[in-house]
């Protein structure tokens, strides 16, 4: 991949790979695709059946990375994610331990339903998200890179589930919404695994060089000054709008932003970021590193509605 | 310095060229505008470069901050926020980067000074210039006034004249309202409008020179003709008889009678004496 333009080919193309898989959801794959440009995590929320798990396996099949999943139960350990030290007999029959690396050691992990862990299940993932690396014992392994953690929670069924704290949830750079697919798009879901089905084959569109060059390149699509400032300026105002918001987003959301815009700039064979792409990923970004004020709530007001409300 | 570098400096040039062309052409409306007016209301067309000047500075600061990149950009819709990030990152040395300066580099050539000069605006300007510039002319020309303005001023005590001279004796004299300005001696050019000052052998037109020579240069345009007033030449009829050359006296028997007879030989003489 030599030029800008050519990672809008690619990524059409990895696309129209996409959709031999995955009806619609347009805007949830580019955001995740978005979460890998900028090296950081993505949160997916969605009712049960909008193809959260099936999107993230066949975005990790496209691109050639390790993929591995985890399903968060209650009764999840950490090891169950990090990995343990097992003991290991050799043919001369003496007893070693050895770490057996957990799912966590992945380029892709999908962890699916995370408010269903228990909160200290939940660190051991977050941990590995943030640093990048697994202390089990007296060791700390380096997780391979890219390291991308997609989590998936289900905003029903609050029972028995230990929702993200906001300190950990600010560490997903996106929140993602998957949205139910429209009349059309839903024909064409039925049409395809309602009949005999067919597994399309796909071949991998992007490799792990591919990838980590493309993290570089994102973060060199230069800004101008003037959207620099209306970008923090929208985090700064989440911290000001008091009769909406009482808890604002912290800078690591302007840091995301930014990021996240210039991600979605290259993604659009764009050199440079437009106000468009920081207005699109500001509810992304922002959404879950808001905590609402109770008047707001009263209001029947959403967090989209009041970052749109400050988008105005 | 980078090519990009380059084509920003010359865009700024450009547009800092027509932003000052946009407000002359705007300022120039408002000083014809303001010397109709003023010469229909009969005061000094001096006061015209106040609200010439003003609207200049005004206008010409605020289309400053007006034209920026955001402003071509707005024009050249291909260049929309690629320009300004191309201007801001000029010191970037990336890959990205590099690729965004040739590339706004080259959709540079699409930018058109004439898509920063509005030719309708400009048209409507200019006739409006033409107009005003005839106006002023004709009003001129005929001198028409509505109103005496200099005179209702100076009678109100709102309008002291604009200059002084002083006098012998250190008291100042008001002298005519257009002179504006204190005559300081010898060699001192004054320019003096004749046929405004309806009152030239008055008291207010008198200067005290003492010895100072006054050199008086008169207006050629201010010849106090009024063009609607000049009348054909007239024909005069002349008698066409000569005139008598001889010229005698003679005395009179009745103016006679009246003189006494001691001075009538006297005055005989007198009369005989004159055809001599």
């Amino acid at each position: 991949m030599k030029s800008v333009e050519e990672v809008k080919k690619t990524f059409d193309y990895l696309f129209s790979e996409i959709d031999k898989v995955i009806v619609g959801q347009k805007e949830m794959l580019h955001q995740m695709i978005i979460g890998l440009f900028c090296d950081s995590h993505v949160l997916l929320e969605g009712y049960p059946g909008l193809a959260k798990t099936l999107s993230v396996k066949t975005l990790a099949q496209l691109i050639d990375l390790k993929f591995s999943r985890i399903q968060n139960t209650p009764d999840l350990l950490p090891s169950d994610i990090t990995g343990t030290y097992i003991i290991e007999e050799s043919t001369q029959g003496k007893r070693t331990f050895k770490f057996q690396p957990g799912p966590v050691f992945a380029n892709v992990v999908l962890a699916d339903e995370i408010n269903r862990s228990t909160p200290k299940t939940q660190s051991a993932l977050l941990e590995a998200m943030q640093e990048k690396q697994v202390t089990v014992g007296n060791n700390t392994f380096k997780l391979d890179e890219p390291f991308f953690v997609i989590a998936t929670q289900n905003p029903i069924e609050q029972e028995g589930t230990y929702p993200l704290p906001e300190a950990q949830s600010d560490r997903f750079l996106l929140k993602v919404k998957a949205q139910y697919p429209t009349f059309d798009e839903e024909l064409e879901i039925v049409d395809r695994f309602a009949d005999v089905i067919k597994k399309p084959t796909l071949k991998p569109v992007l490799n792990r060089e591919t990838m980590m060059y493309l993290q570089t390149l994102t973060r060199q699509v230069p800004i101008a000054n003037d959207l620099k400032q209306y970008a923090v300026r929208i985090v700064n105002t989440t911290r000001t709008k008091k009769d909406l918001i009482e808890y604002g987003a912290s800078p690591r959301a302007s840091i995301g932003l930014i990021l996240a815009s210039k991600a979605r700039a290259l993604l659009e064979g764009r050199k440079y970021v437009s106000k468009e792409d920081i207005n699109t990923l500001a509810l992304p970004v922002l959404r879950h590193r808001i905590v609402m004020h109770f008047e707001s709530e009263r209001q029947g007001l959403s967090e989209d509605d009041v970052i749109k409300q400050l988008l105005k | 310095m980078k090519p990009i570098g380059k084509a920003l400096l010359e865009l700024r040039t450009v547009m800092l060229g027509i932003g000052l062309f946009n407000s002359g052409i705007d300022s120039m409306v408002i000083l014809l505008f303001s010397l109709l007016g003023l010469a229909l209301f009969g005061l000094p067309w001096e006061i015209a470069l106040i609200p010439f000047c003003a609207y200049f500075f005004i206008h010409t600061r605020k289309m400053l901050k007006v034209l920026g990149y955001s402003d071509v950009e707005s024009r050249v819709p291909q260049l929309r926020e690629a320009l300004r990030t191309a201007a801001d990152n000029l010191g970037g040395d990336n890959e990205v980067v590099r690729s965004l300066h040739d590339e706004v580099l080259q959709k540079m050539r699409l930018i058109q000074t004439s898509a920063f000069i509005g030719f309708g605006k400009v048209t409507r300007q200019l006739l409006v210039i033409s107009l005003l510039c005839f106006a002023v002319i004709t009003v001129s020309a005929l001198d028409i006034k509505f109103v005496d303005g200099t005179d209702i001023l100076g009678k109100a005590g709102l309008w002291a004249g604009g200059g002084f001279l002083t006098d012998g004796d250190g008291k100042e004299t008001s002298l005519w309202g257009k002179l504006g300005r204190r005559y300081e001696g010898p060699g001192q050019r004054m320019e003096v409008n004749l046929i405004d000052e309806r009152d030239l052998y008055g008291n207010a037109t008198v200067i005290e020179l003492g010895t100072d020579e006054l050199n008086l240069e008169l207006n050629p345009g201010g010849t106090g003709v009024k063009i609607g007033e000049v009348k054909p030449p007239e024909s005069r009829q002349f008698s066409d008889q000569p005139t008598t050359s001889d010229i005698s006296a003679t005395s009179d028997s009745t103016y006679s009678e009246e003189i006494p007879k001691e001075y009538q030989s006297i005055v005989r003489n007198y009369f005989q004496s004159i055809p001599k």
